[in-house]
């Protein structure tokens, strides 16, 4: 049995702190502050100081009691500083192992190692960390006892490349993908700690004066941090797709790269259940998409979406998911035109009962607003109603069927017909006044697509071609017995 | 040649309706000590009965409706379902996708005699798909029945 690298407890100690020692910090500080106790500096240092030494000893204790061994058998762990877990994963249900390393590990010469399962889903056991070259040790050893155990699997080094991100791929897809989480993320944290740290700091405390003392600076404020935001996530995007490749191996596909941190993953062709195309507003206007699939998972049944292309232009992409044999339509039926008059009839009902709320409420706001204000809506809203008509749609053949929905995110999902687990239509009873009503398929690991608002008297014939491959019994064989 | 479209026992009525009136007796409390705190002059009495009336009322109706629309059939290549009040959902579940069949039985439908047939296929989402109410030996001959339809077109459940 093996053990860990025991200069991980210096990363690990570091990214616990991180983590929850400023949280705690800050609580502790609020609290103090308002129970009127000021500690000093000295009691602060000690404080931190003796987290220091608690996390370090918890983590010290717990890398200590880290064993491990790879056989052929599998990969046997045990782990726990009060709970003794004992573990045995068997070697067939290891598709492969990764390493990964990010730019605080590399510095103290540490990799992550983890121990995937088919699907794009989790990791069925992690190892935090080892020293680079044990590291990649253990992942040689895995695939000399892979190819010796399973010789089928040998020679799929030799990949057929299917997208290769190069560095003005890069930048675009840095620089066209919007995260919104990282937006989440930021108004979380100013809503949270913001109100302590304007109150509390004296950098705060002045930057709160400066933005109320003159509300004209409010808009570049917002301007300020929607770029901030987006510039945080281009970042973060290059970071994660630098050198990004797709490459076809004899059981499926394999993606790599990140800057800093090398990840590679596969995807095993049999697991693929679908892809989807999606871009946004700024990527559809100069003619790029992304690409991912979903799998299937491998044992539990938990299924996963990996990115196959971060960006790019458009007619590559759909050149992608045809090498993955799942090319995507290129002209969709829309929905009827009464379906426009539905979503713009939404859209008005929205506004409309905006205005009613903002009528009621209007009083108790601590800005004065109008009545009528929100009905400036009304013309956006009308826009948006019409985006989304253009941007719904469906194409079913004899071997798929392709779907498509968003307002401003567009996504077209395929589905390879084989793929589809259940069937079923929908309507509601707005659909129905007009006739229309959606179709839907599921597909294993839980994704799927959905037609919506087609015109209701075309779901028959669609259900019965989307039915067209399931394997048919005698219905006297059926019948009660 | 079809096989018709079967509606359920008819004691899943029953079921359905005791099952709501749990939330109603809830719904009737809350609304009866709104009535006693409000500054309003309605007699909390007035307000629970109302509740309770009304919400029988439209809950017996939505009972009778779902059951009336509540229609299953085997067809030769799956399980075809069909329900739905307000929104109509049809669904469809082949043999082949089918991975296991199971009967449920909770303490109201032991009570009433009735079980539901639930089949699970690899769509997470798809296992929710089940015929509630059914007599509680059909329910056990139906399990049978898609279990045998499914071993019989095993060998590709497309994961």
């Amino acid at each position: 049995m093996r053990e860990l690298a025991l200069r991980s407890v210096i990363y690990r100690t570091g990214t616990r702190l991180a983590s929850v020692g400023v949280i705690t910090v800050i609580g502790l500080r609020q609290l103090l502050v308002a129970a009127d106790i000021d500690p000093g500096p000295t009691v602060w240092a000690a404080a931190v100081g003796v987290a220091v030494i608690i996390s370090g000893a918890i983590e010290l204790a717990a890398v200590r009691r880290v064993r491990f061994a790879l056989t052929p058998a599998g990969l046997q762990l045990e782990q726990g500083v009060i709970r003794r877990d004992a573990r045995r994963i068997p070697l067939h249900r290891i598709q492969r192992v990764d390493i990964a390393q990010s730019l605080p590990l590399r510095l103290l010469d540490l990799a992550t190692v983890r121990f995937r399962s088919a699907g794009g889903g989790g990791a069925e056991a992690e190892l935090r960390h080892l020293r680079r070259a044990d590291a990649v040790a253990l992942a040689e050893r895995f695939d000399t006892i892979a190819q010796e155990t399973r010789p089928e699997t040998a020679g799929t080094d030799e990949g057929e490349r299917l997208f290769q991100l190069d560095r003005g791929g890069l930048l675009r897809a840095g620089v066209y993908g919007v995260d919104l989480r990282v937006l989440g993320g930021i108004t979380a944290a100013v809503s949270t700690v913001g109100p302590g740290v304007a109150e509390q700091t004296t950098l705060g405390a002045a930057l709160l004066r400066w933005i109320t003392a003159d509300l004209t600076v409010l808009p570049g404020v917002v301007v300020l941090v929607l770029v901030g935001a987006w510039g945080v996530g281009a970042i973060r995007r290059m970071v994660r797709f630098a050198g990004f490749t797709v490459e076809r191996t004899a059981e499926g596909y394999r993606y790599s790269g990140g800057f800093g941190a090398r990840y590679q993953g596969t995807i095993p062709a049999e697991k693929l259940q679908s892809v989807q195309l999606v871009d946004s507003p700024v990527s559809r206007r100069f003619g790029y998409a992304g690409l991912t699939a979903q799998t299937a998972g491998g044992v539990d049944g938990a299924g996963g979406s990996t990115t196959v292309v971060p960006l790019a232009p458009v007619g590559e992409v759909r050149a992608v998911a045809a090498a993955l044999g799942v090319p995507s339509a290129t002209r969709l039926r829309r929905p009827p035109l009464r379906a426009r008059q539905r979503y713009r009839i939404r859209a008005t009902a929205l506004v409309a009962g905006l205005t009613v709320v903002v009528a009621l409420v209007g009083g108790w706001l601590p800005v004065v607003v109008p009545w009528w204000a929100p009905l400036g809506l009304v013309a956006p809203g009308l826009w948006l109603a019409g985006l989304q008509w253009r941007h719904r749609g469906y194409h079913l053949d004899r071997a798929r069927l392709t779907t498509r929905t968003g307002v401003l995110r567009r996504r077209t999902t395929v589905v390879p017909l084989e793929k589809v687990q259940t069937v079923r239509s929908r309507s509601t009873p707005l659909q129905r006044r007009r006739t229309l009503a959606s179709v839907g398929v599921d597909t294993a690991g839980g994704a799927g697509a959905t037609a919506i608002d087609i015109d209701a008297r075309a779901v028959g014939a669609l259900i019965d071609t989307l039915r067209g491959p399931f394997v048919r019994l005698d219905p006297l064989s059926l019948a009660q017995r | 040649m079809r096989e018709e479209a079967h509606a359920l026992d008819p004691r899943v009525r029953w079921r359905w309706l005791l099952r709501g009136m749990g939330p109603l007796v809830a719904i009737a409390a809350v609304a009866t000590a709104a009535a006693w705190m409000a500054p309003i002059t309605l007699s909390p009495v007035v307000a629970a009965g109302g509740v309770l009336i009304g919400g029988v009322g439209l809950w017996t109706l939505a009972t009778y409706l779902r059951y009336r629309r509540w229609r299953y059939r085997l067809e030769a290549d799956g399980l075809a379902l069909t329900h739905g009040v307000l929104t109509h959902v049809r669904t469809v579940v082949p043999y082949t996708r089918i991975q296991h069949v199971d009967t449920r039985r909770g303490p109201l439908d032991r009570l009433l005699g009735l079980g539901a047939v639930v089949v699970y296929t690899a769509g997470t989402r798809g296992a929710d798909v089940s015929i509630p109410g059914l007599a509680s030996e059909e329910a056990d001959r139906m399990r049978e029945r898609l279990r045998d339809a499914s071993a019989r077109t095993a060998g590709e459940d497309a994961v």
